[in-house]
């Protein structure tokens, strides 16, 4: 059984109103469901009605977990989010799995229908969200340990299944981390690209190139203090996401830039506005702005 | 589910509902035509069927009420304040900003579980509301109206395939069946018949009642009715008419909406009092 199921089910043997809900899809679900009885309810392949389903079980007191695919959920259930979750700030946990450049199950290799780029805009819009986008399963555990205090729907952007194999600060609900501590330059990032930026990071040290790698996962609320801290130790600040140009983190900074003053030199690393080519995880990230090499020369020649 | 208002006149229970529709059909107005059409069925479910101090009380084993054609809410608002779950001073407030009286259901307003009016919603929500029914072991059942333009929404149909596959036996869905749409017959535009055949087909237990016949309607919604014994979904099919009981409204697209001068409310409020025919 993998750690994300693990989870799911130790969580519901303590709190029988949490209920685990798809749209047929059980990536992550693969061994739990004969487990779970009726804690478990599998809609089918219909995203809107999984939102409008754990919205009235949510009504009701109990906690719906629902998974699906991030492009289908945030764009196709779009409005029964917003509607039937935000508008009451119902306490509800939406999962995306295969968004950005996720690496999970090699998410890449699906084309166009199946990419969400714009599925972290999409969440920040709706009212009462909380957004956050954890680069590993020990994140992705570390959020589900907060959910009970949830007072309004969470969208975890669900996009890396394997582990990160580095020194973290505790996990603080809202709360952003700094992961390598340096001078000179910071690279922002979240999810998939987190784990490509500390590849970024390791030939940098190599290099003696000092700077700092923050994981910025927490995307609604925005986490303002570590913003400030960031632009006021950093000229220099890169912003790297798996994400288009518009809505995501690089919002996020030039909304804080300009509400603060700041003049800091903000240089954006994304998927621009357009789909990325399908392939294999490698394949597709080589042919974007995401891959470590890019992302290495634009840093050192900045 | 209680009988607590066995002992009144329905009819008169339900001519000062519609009074109460009429007073919000001006200045701005409401949805008229809709709310006469499901208004019968929703003054008997208050009056007869629901458990009303629960429902005030936000007790968890009320009845739970989903109106997903959320526009005709002047009718559920005018049978709230008849059985005192809102207060009558309250409908004064009708579309003004001090209050969250409006043209669609507002959750503030108790007996509202959610802001319905995006056609298409009430039933996943509904079926949501079902299945938490029976994780909490609750024996009361979810009733969602909807309106028969509503089924053209795709989700819909998605809805009644989840509640078969499920055996949503506590899910009773009322369809407003007045043959009429925004702007046109449905018939003419969408074609929904045989309505009874397709719900069947997928899964569902079917009945059929007029929806203004109040013998017809007690029939159907008598607890003690097989129907409710079915460990399938139910739903009521309920031939309505818009705009039912004022003859010049009725199934006339200009009526779907009203937003009267004093004269004309005048005119209606003695058409419903005198009672223009008999259904």
């Amino acid at each position: 059984m993998e750690p994300y199921e693990s989870k799911l089910l130790s969580m519901i043997e303590k709190n029988e109103k949490i209920v685990v809900l798809t749209a047929e899809n059980r990536v992550s679900l693969r061994n739990i469901p004969e487990k779970l009885n009726q804690n478990f309810i599998d809609v089918g392949i219909s995203e809107q009605n999984l939102i409008g389903i754990g919205a009235g079980l949510a009504k009701l007191g109990f906690l719906p977990i629902m998974h699906g695919m991030s492009a289908f959920l945030t764009m196709r259930a779009f409005e029964f989010i917003r509607t039937d979750l935000g508008y009451p700030s119902l306490p509800a946990v939406i999962v995306g799995t295969f968004n950005g450049l996720s690496a999970t199950a090699n998410g890449t290799a699906n084309g166009p229908t199946h990419q969400a780029i714009e599925d972290i805009a999409l969440m920040r819009l709706v009212p009462n969200m909380t957004v956050v986008a954890p680069s590993d399963v020990s994140e992705t555990l570390e959020i589900l340990d907060n959910i009970s205090k949830l007072n309004g729907p969470l969208y975890i952007r669900d996009s890396n299944l394997g582990i990160i194999d580095i020194q973290r600060e505790p996990f603080v609900w809202g709360k952003n981390e700094c992961i390598i501590k340096g001078d000179d330059v910071a690279i922002l990032s979240y999810g998939t690209i987190l784990d490509v930026c500390l590849k970024v990071s390791k030939k940098l040290s190599q290099g003696s190139f000092p700077h700092s790698v923050y994981n910025m996962r927490f995307l609604k609320p925005v986490d303002k203090d570590i913003l400030h801290e960031i632009f006021n130790k950093f000229k220099k600040i890169f912003v790297v996401e798996d994400h288009i140009n518009m809505g995501a983190l690089g919002s996020i900074i030039k909304e804080f830039a300009w509400e603060n003053k700041k003049d800091n030199e903000i240089i954006f690393i994304n998927l621009g506005e357009s789909f990325f080519r399908p392939g294999n995880f490698n394949d597709a990230l080589q042919n974007t702005e995401l891959a470590a090499g890019k992302i290495y020369g634009k840093i050192i020649n900045s | 589910m209680s009988n607590n208002f066995k002992e009144i006149d329905f009819n008169n229970f339900l001519l000062s509902c519609k009074k109460n529709v009429l007073k919000m059909a001006q200045n701005g107005g409401c949805f008229i035509g809709s709310a006469f059409s499901c208004i019968d069925i929703l003054a008997y479910l208050y009056s007869n069927v629901f458990d009303v101090e629960k429902i005030k009380n936000m007790e968890k084993d009320r009845d739970i009420l989903i109106l997903s054609k959320g526009h005709a809410v002047a009718g559920l608002y005018a049978v709230l304040a008849q059985v005192g779950i809102i207060s009558k001073d309250r409908l004064e407030n009708y579309l003004t900003i001090k209050d969250d009286l409006y043209w669609h259901p507002n959750p503030n307003i108790p007996g509202i579980e959610f802001h319905t009016g995006s056609m298409g919603h009430g039933l996943s929500i509904g079926i949501g509301m079902a299945f938490a029914s029976k994780l909490n072991k609750i024996n009361n059942k979810i009733f969602v109206i909807l309106g028969d333009g509503e089924l053209n929404e795709g989700s819909v149909w998605e809805s009644v395939l989840i509640a078969n596959a499920y055996k949503l036996d506590n899910l009773v869905v009322i369809i407003d069946r007045n043959f009429r749409q925004a702007n046109l017959k449905t018939e003419e535009l969408i074609p929904l018949e045989s309505l009874f055949d397709k719900f069947s087909a997928f899964g569902w237990e079917v009945m059929s009642c007029n929806g203004h016949d109040i013998n017809d309607i007690r029939k159907i919604f008598n607890p003690s009715n097989l129907f409710y014994e079915s460990d399938k979904p139910k739903v009521i099919i309920a031939n309505t008419v818009r705009g039912n009981g004022i003859r010049l409204m009725e199934d006339n697209p200009k009526y779907w909406f009203g937003n009267f001068n004093e004269k004309e409310l005048e005119k209606f409020h003695k058409i419903l009092d005198k009672g223009e025919r008999k259904k």
